[in-house]
């Protein structure tokens, strides 16, 4: 045997022996089964959650090579289904976006620790690798391993360069950990780009008063407002520079104008990716944030999509009824309003909300039997709130009793006597009586409490004006 | 000469068995690539990459058992709900953990409750003697019986005659017990105190070095019965959110006259007009300039932050220094107050306690200013659980690093809970600070029932060197803690004393060993509506001993001691 054989001998030896009793890996191909499906067990409001025998969870995670999702018993159902669906695909086609949408539904469930599972997974094993280094990083960031968080955003700022919340995240992290000047250049990178451009300025202000830089700081947040106008946070820091600054009279008002803005919800704000996850999982929270938002921009009929979609989720909520059925009511759906209304009071007779929908509804019907019903089961439910009085007054003035309407109006506002709405109501149902002093008189009381009511200012001068 | 078999043998071997060896060589070398570069699977990616983080919670040790049965205390609070839902309802109640007889142990006080509008029976504070293994309940014999519907509870020397006098704040006036040698007399009149707000923690402490503890009370909401209202966040009765009242408070400050009486300098030290929700109040040096400031937790209303000017009159100086909202621009709901210099650079930080839904803060002192430090500490994740009132940072193990205790209680129902029995009970929570974060210790609490948690005292009660809690619960049970600390690690407790004897409240120490230097405040109060054993608390790892002890009083005196044994009380009287 030559040497040159000796050599080949030796080699081959090698490499079959590592094939054969090396590293664990060519038989660990992913999984080739989904995870097990939980059975639904429900709560008195009809809310479905997730039930299974913990062993036989855990042993679907480890033959689907998943990581291990704990405890699904009492997790909300539907986002779990859909999790298992995504378990189920990636288990098919191998496909490793699936593990990030897995983690996107984690996420959304506020299961973080998984959630941060997932996405190292998918960008390891997926094809979208900037978008989960991104989740990545945000998952890291919210479970406080700042260090991870900065190393998988800057990765996906690599891939992706142009989504400018990666840069804010980053001057956040960088903020956290002391490390200003860098926190500062990335927060220069993400200003006046992405979905909420005063986001990187209003970070450049927080570092400049972190280092007391008040005048810079100003500097920034003046800038952010000119993007954002009604930026909250712009607002509260620019009063705590002025106070920096002893301006200590400008830093009281902008500390009020942003009092009377939104507060930030966090991430959710300005990362639209987020978002998508919540949609993605469709959890009972994205549609009652869906269905919240709907009604605030008065967009009646996706709110009504959005609302029997809750019901859909929590059939038994007198809570959700009562909010929905008012939804529908004012969609023109009365007969489907009155029948969530009167489920929601049937389901919790002394639940104010529940009665005040069915009272609402009702006198909208003009089933004012039932109307009155409600109202008085609220005034007795509590003698003390000013929405039951409101509610007969209604019902009074649509039986055509104006009169008794009033009376019932003025107790309202003894109850509640810095509510303007009350006060409008009965000013109008003054106007309509033709008791156009007193009108009149509520009106300049009502200016009193709140002299910039735009509303009562103009119903004064038209008043005046007859 | 070679025979032709021979030739011919070694020719095939020649020829073949390279072919074979080189041969099997490739699809070896195939199949290990493939082994080599096989994809894992998700779990072992998320393994791996698990491995690289530090650990994200630990299954902790059982750091505290419930022993309160064993002692002999059956103490349960009585909240007075009749289904009204009127807010100071859920308020309290207060707890106090001093020595009052001098016999050398802490004893404790709990707050009273009962009827809220004197329309029932009357719940009156208790007083529980520590009597070595068990506790007798002592108040009425010895005068500390306050009826009523109490909150606050403010330990300190207020008459330099070494013994330990208690204020109470309640709905109505308030109550100051003078201690006369282990007996109390109610001297609230005499003294010039007794305000009739809605009072909640109060604090003991030297604002103008005269050597005589002030005092300042916070107040929560200017409340009638008449002012409250229903409030149907969950479609069900429930308690109001405490801005639905538009109604913060004015909080006072009392200046001690030395001859029994107080002043009541509320509007001469530039602090009127400032109102807020208060809840918890802490007494420190924040910007060190020698001078005893005040921190004010508020719930929903921004924090204040009371820059001492040293002549008799405050400015609040919380939205210059960064400390009036979170970094995230919310008025958080401040409740209770841990101020420890966590990061031993002689500055006093913050570690607030905050609702549901929203993390505790934690501002980072940086020499007059704060910086919201909330996040880095790792407190994003699991103090955003429950809502958290009492709260100490102390060193649970004695292993030199300080943790973190927090008393959890529900304020609102939630629709999910509204049918429970207990809907606003909710589990505390214990963490250890590991690599620079708090890390939650889950498991770390024996035999303890959920409550809604609310105030929280800390102190060696059992004379062992580490320290235990005492927790009230509002409508529920008093609670004691004992802390099981197995771990063989040193320890050092400080008992620094005013000229007269009594505690030397504001008296920094500092602890060096080798190059490791720990500072305290003598400090009773903070927490939420709790008054905590004065002594300063020193955990020393595997120190055999103290390198040097430096005591700095109040008025500036001085004292330095040097290798000082480790294990020990150590009672340093004023020179």
């Amino acid at each position: 045997m030559t040497k040159f054989s000796v050599i080949g001998a030796v080699l081959a030896a090698v490499v079959w022996g590592y094939v054969a009793v090396g590293p664990r890996g060519l038989l660990t191909r992913p999984g080739r089964s989904g995870l097990a499906l939980p059975q639904q067990s429900q709560n008195a409001q009809g809310a479905a959650s997730a039930m299974i025998d913990l062993g036989v969870w855990r042993e679907s995670c480890d033959l689907a090579g998943l990581p291990l999702f704990p405890d699904p018993n009492g997790v909300e159902y539907e986002p779990l289904r859909r999790l298992i669906e995504a378990s189920e695909r990636w288990a098919l086609t191998g496909d490793g976006d699936e593990l990030g949408r897995m983690g996107q539904i984690a996420l959304a469930l506020e299961l973080h620790e998984p959630a941060r599972d997932f996405f190292a997974a998918a960008r390891e094993l997926g094809s979208e690798k900037e978008k989960w280094s991104y989740f990545l990083g945000a998952e890291c960031q919210q479970l406080g391993d700042l260090r991870a968080a900065i190393e998988a955003l800057e990765s996906a700022r690599l891939l992706e360069p142009d989504y400018g919340t990666t840069s804010a995240r980053l001057g956040a992290l960088y903020f956290e950990l002391g490390e200003l000047e860098k926190a500062d250049e990335n927060y220069a990178m993400a200003a006046g780009t992405g979905p909420f451009p005063s986001l990187g300025l209003v970070g450049r202000g927080r570092v400049a008063l972190a280092q007391r830089g008040f005048d810079e700081a100003l500097k920034h947040l003046d800038a952010a407002l000119r993007l954002t106008p009604r930026d909250f946070l712009a607002h509260r820091l620019r009063s705590q520079s002025l106070a920096g600054l002893g301006r200590m009279k400008e830093a009281a008002a902008a500390s009020r104008i942003s009092n009377e803005l939104p507060a930030y919800r966090g991430w959710l704000t300005f990362d639209p990716r987020l978002g998508e996850a919540h949609q993605l999982a469709s959890t009972q929270r994205s549609i009652e944030t869906t269905l919240s938002m709907a009604i605030a921009r008065g967009d009646l009929p996706a709110a009504a999509v959005a609302g029997e979609e809750l019901l859909g989720r929590l059939p038994n909520s007198p809570q959700i009824l009562a909010v929905v059925a008012r939804v529908v009511a004012n969609t023109g759906d009365l007969p489907r309003a009155l029948e969530l209304a009167r489920r929601a009071a049937d389901l919790a007779p002394d639940n104010l909300k529940a009665q005040a929908a069915l009272a609402d509804v009702a006198i909208g019907a003009k089933d004012f039997e039932l109307g009155q019903r409600a109202t008085k089961a609220m005034i007795k439910l509590a003698p003390e709130d000013a929405t039951g009085y409101q509610l007969l007054a209604r019902l009074y003035y649509a039986q055509g009793r104006p009169e008794e309407s009033i009376v019932e109006l003025r107790r309202a506002i003894s109850l509640e006597p810095q509510s303007a709405r009350q006060r409008l109501m009965l000013v109008d149902v003054l106007r309509r009586s033709e008791r156009l002093m007193e009108a009149e008189h509520e009106l300049e009381e009502l200016l009193v409490i709140e002299p910039e009511n735009l509303e009562a200012r103009k119903a004064l001068q038209a008043l005046r004006s007859r | 000469m070679t025979s032709p078999a021979d030739s011919v043998a070694p020719g095939i071997a020649q020829r073949v068995l390279p072919v074979l060896v080189w041969g099997s060589l490739l699809p070896g070398l195939w199949l290990a690539y493939h082994k080599a570069t096989a994809q894992r699977t998700p779990a072992q990616v998320a393994e791996d990459f698990r491995a690289t983080l530090e650990s994200q919670g630990a299954q902790g040790d059982a750091a505290f058992r419930d022993i309160t049965l064993e002692l002999g205390i059956l103490s349960v609070h009585d909240n007075g709900a009749r289904g009204d839902f009127y807010i100071p309802e859920e308020i309290g109640p207060g707890v106090g953990l001093f020595d009052f007889d001098q016999d050398g142990d802490l004893d404790i006080f709990a707050a009273g409750g009962g009827a809220l509008l004197d329309d029932g029976p009357t719940q009156h504070a208790q007083l529980w003697r520590n009597d070595g293994a068990t506790f007798s309940e002592v108040a009425g014999e010895l005068g500390a019986d306050v009826p009523g519907y109490s909150y606050g509870v403010a330990c300190g020397d207020i008459d330099g005659d070494g013994d330990i006098d208690v204020y109470i704040s309640r709905l109505g006036p308030d109550v100051l017990l003078r201690n006369d040698g282990g007996r109390f007399v109610d001297v609230t009149t005499r003294a010039g105190l007794g305000q009739t707000g809605f009072g909640t923690s109060a604090v003991f402490f030297d604002y103008d070095g005269d050597g005589l503890l002030d005092l300042y009370v916070a107040n929560y909401l200017d409340w009638t019965p008449e002012s409250d209202h229903a409030c149907f966040m969950s479609g069900v009765p429930d308690y109001c959110d405490p801005t639905s009242y538009d109604a913060a408070a004015q909080d006072r400050l009392y200046h001690n006259l030395g001859d029994g009486r107080f002043e009541d300098v509320t509007s001469s030290s530039g602090i009127e007009g400032h109102r807020g929700n208060g809840l918890g109040v802490c007494a420190a040096d924040f910007d060190a300039d020698g001078l005893t400031d005040l921190y004010v937790a508020n719930d929903a209303t921004p924090a204040m932050l009371w820059r001492n000017l040293g002549d008799g009159t405050f400015a609040d100086a919380a939205l210059e220094m960064g400390c009036a909202y979170n970094g995230h621009g919310v008025a958080i709901s401040g409740m209770g107050i841990a101020c420890e210099d966590l990061d031993a650079d002689g500055l006093p930080d913050l570690f607030v306690t905050n609702i549901h839904g929203q993390s505790h803060l934690f501002l980072r002192n940086r020499g007059g200013h704060f910086v919201d430090d909330t996040m880095r500490l790792g407190l994003a994740g699991w103090s955003t659980r429950w809502t958290g009132f009492g709260t100490a940072i102390f060193d649970q193990d004695n292993d030199g690093q300080l943790d973190v205790y927090v008393t959890n209680g529900g304020v609102n129902l939630t629709p999910e809970r509204i049918h429970e029995a207990e809907p606003y009970a909710e589990p505390d929570q214990f963490a250890r600070l590991e690599g620079g974060r708090f890390v939650e210790q889950v498991g770390a609490v024996l035999g303890a029932k959920n409550g809604a948690g609310r105030a929280l005292a800390a102190g060696d009660l059992d004379g062992d060197g580490d320290l235990d809690l005492v927790l009230t619960n509002n409508g529920g049970e008093l609670q004691v803690l004992r802390n099981e600390c197995s771990a063989d690690n040193s320890w050092l407790m400080v008992d620094v004393r005013t000229p007269g004897g009594g505690p030397a409240l504001g008296a920094t120490v500092e602890v060096r060993v080798g190059e490791q230097v720990s500072r305290r405040t003598i400090r009773s109060h903070s927490s939420y509506l709790s008054s905590s054993d004065p002594r300063a608390h020193f955990g020393l790892g595997d120190a055999s001993s103290v390198d040097e002890l430096r005591i700095r009083w109040p008025d500036g005196s001085e004292r330095s001691l040097q290798d000082l044994a480790v294990n020990q009380v150590l009672v340093i009287d004023h020179d």
